[in-house]
């Protein structure tokens, strides 16, 4: 099946009624998370997983990629109007959009925002259809070896991007691969680390981990903090529209965002955090109007485009490998596996009902998205006002019964509760904790690769060298690691003169 | 800072031994046959490595120009941008539900749970925060046990509450 045969496919089941609901919800509950400072995507997903057991996969993965969009869309509204970023991708934008806000500009900030995710999004949605299926058959071609230098240099990619400490991440990839080796071991089963009790045989599930170090820390670290009022500034519809030189100098920025951000989700890590930087960085780079800083609409336009695309791209990895490079991503793989299906690159061919039923409705998604951001921006920005001691509490409860519906299980809220605390004390200390969940999801498919690896090669180490695909990834996550510290280096060397 | 982030690599660095001694008491096997402990004790060593590299580098770094726990200077810091009363408070009660979720059950238990977080969050009128934690209680019992069939734990209420629902 071509991608337009797929597509037209794909359009028949997203526009489903069923199909269509649950993308209009996942761009609502995405909005309005997108809005709420705190709960970012990757925690309400994972919070929603207990709800997609009754669903169909195809409604799961639509929903999920609809909040995924939808809080990427939410993000900006409350950057612009309140100097408050709803989510992590939408600080960039608190630089230049609050700012235009200041100057009687928010209308214009807004429509560039919502009109430039809305671009970034169907060229990455277009990127995702033609470039997922192209990598599957690709990966056809992949042996074990090619499997475990994939998952290793992702992670050493991570833990260069994280913006941190890179000894930090590192520590916090150790610690996500021990927990990977947690229960009975697939080969011999050998019980490992399970000090005895049987509940462990199954492994560290990371859904609890991911919503302790997510969701419950997060609610911690809001208790902990001080809390301000807010005052929200009031957009009337008819200031939404941005005048004629703002559109011009409008379009190349969101142009270079959707391609910078489709590029940056390719890449493990936080692609769309990082997406927004660049592109912002470049924007600053390129300005004529010396308006940085002061509430360039650039650097709106630019980085708004940027976190959107940068999910489209994310997705390209899981769909074709079925490896994912970011902790949401994980969350998007086990709405996969909870209903038995392995995602990868036969994906496509055994269920293409899911894969192209989901591009198309984020397709779909995308325009709701649009429709939403525009008119009703003020009735999303009010949701701010949601007093915390309301929301809070029911965080927490939706974590404390969710977690315990996915196994049934009292020792899942209790891991999820103990990483909770550990989420708590480690981002109190800068630890970034998403290298650590991802460690622990590609940790045992690391495990199983390298045992093959070993297995079918005699031992041999070098296969890792001597496959081309293997090698060539070697190479990359090498210059990765060493290139900062050779660039540091020669800027520190000694001048001649 | 520096000091809390020396105690936590200790920490890491104490499970890292305990690991990797776990790992090396596991059948290795032989690099052409990887056996169970193979690859933790790898993992190990990175953990070791990783660790052992943090504790050394703060201490190198950073260790002597960090003010001791307790100090003026950390307390000051520490006092206008935390509440670690209210933490701790809330860290109780989640440690509360979870041990009592299993003999009171889940309505009892999330409900005495939702109605204090409510109070820790800052909500202090008791009558609106019963009714709210009634509504949420409601609501969510109805989504997770009657709708998705959730088995929570009914606990000392669930012979009632089967009877109420018929």
């Amino acid at each position: 099946m071509n991608a337009f045969a797929g597509l037209w496919h794909g359009f028949s089941v997203a526009l489903s009624p069923l199909n269509l609901l649950f993308g209009f919800l996942g761009a609502v509950i995405g909005t309005v998370i997108g809005i709420l400072p705190g709960l970012g995507p990757l925690g309400t997903m994972a919070l929603l997983l207990s709800l997609t057991y009754g669903f169909d996969p195809v409604a799961g993965m639509i929903l999920f990629a609809g909040i995924y969009f939808g809080a990427m869309y939410g993000g900006s509204t409350t950057s612009i109007l309140l100097n408050i970023p709803g989510e992590a991708a939408s600080v960039v934008t608190v630089l230049e959009g609050y700012k235009m806000s200041r100057r009687g500009r928010a209308g214009a900030a807004l429509a560039v925002a919502a009109v430039g995710s809305f671009i970034a999004g169907s060229i990455s949605i277009v990127a995702l259809s033609f470039l997922a299926p192209t990598l599957a058959e690709a990966a056809l071609q992949f042996g074990p070896a090619e499997y475990f230098t994939v998952a290793l240099v992702g992670l050493v990619i991570m833990s260069r991007l994280t913006g941190g400490s890179l000894l930090k991440s590192l520590m916090m990839i150790a610690l996500g691969s021990a927990l990977g080796t947690v229960g009975m071991e697939t080969v011999a089963g050998y019980m490992r680390y399970t000090f005895g009790m049987s509940i462990l045989a199954q492994g560290i599930d990371f859904l609890p981990v991911a919503m302790g170090l997510f969701g419950i820390s997060e609610v911690l670290i809001t208790l902990a903090s001080p809390q301000e009022n807010v005052s929200l500034q009031q957009v009337r519809f008819r200031e939404l529209w941005p005048t004629r030189q703002e559109w011009r100098r409008s379009f190349g920025p969101m142009i270079r965002g959707s391609f910078i951000g489709f590029f940056t989700g390719l890449v493990p890590g936080p692609s769309p955090v990082i997406a927004t930087m660049i592109s912002y960085t470049v924007e600053r780079k390129l300005d004529k109007h010396g308006e940085f800083g002061q509430g360039a609409i650039e650097g709106v336009a630019g980085p708004e485009a940027a976190n959107n695309s940068a999910v489209g791209g994310a997705y390209v990895p899981l769909m074709a490998l079925g490896i994912p490079f970011t902790p949401a991503m994980a969350v998007v793989m086990a709405v996969l596996l909870i209903h038995g299906i392995s995602p990868g690159p036969m994906l496509i061919t055994e269920r293409p009902d899911l894969f192209w039923g989901v591009i198309a409705s984020m397709y779909i998604g995308n325009f709701m998205l649009l429709i939403f951001n525009l008119p009703l921006v003020g009735v999303f920005a009010k949701i701010i006002r949601i007093p915390l001691y309301l929301l809070m509490p029911l965080v927490l409860l939706l974590c404390l019964v969710g977690v315990y519906s996915i196994n049934n299980s009292i020792l899942d809220v209790w891991l999820m509760i103990g990483f909770g605390l550990l989420g708590y004390v480690m981002r109190r200390l800068e630890f970034d904790v998403a290298p650590l969940v991802l460690a622990l999801v590609l940790g045992p498919m690391m495990e199983r690769s390298f045992r093959e690896t070993m297995m079918i090669g005699q031992g041999d180490l070098t296969v890792f060298l001597t496959r081309p695909i293997s090698a060539t990834l070697l190479a990359v996550g090498t210059l990765v690691m060493v290139a900062p510290l050779l660039k540091k280096g020669w800027r520190q060397r000694p001048s001649r003169c | 800072m520096k000091q809390k982030e020396l105690l936590f690599a200790l920490f890491v660095l104490l499970v890292a031994i305990i690991y990797e001694v776990m790992a090396l008491r596991m059948p290795r096997g032989h690099i052409t046959y990887p056996g169970p402990g193979f690859y933790p004790s790898l993992v190990g060593i990175f953990l070791l490595f990783t660790s052992g590299s943090f504790v050394l580098w703060t201490l190198l770094k950073g260790g002597a120009k960090a003010p001791a726990l307790g100090s003026s200077e950390v307390d000051k810091v520490d006092s206008k941008t935390t509440h670690p009363g209210k933490t701790s408070l809330l860290i109780a009660l989640l440690l509360f539900y979870v041990t009592t979720l299993n003999s009171l059950g889940f309505l009892l238990a999330i409900s005495i749970f939702l109605i204090l977080s409510i109070r820790i969050f800052g909500y202090r009128r008791w009558l609106p925060s019963l009714g709210i934690t009634i509504a949420i209680v409601a609501i969510s019992y109805f989504s997770f046990v009657v709708w998705l069939k959730v088995p929570l734990p009914q606990g000392i209420l669930g012979d009632f509450v089967e009877g109420l629902l018929g």
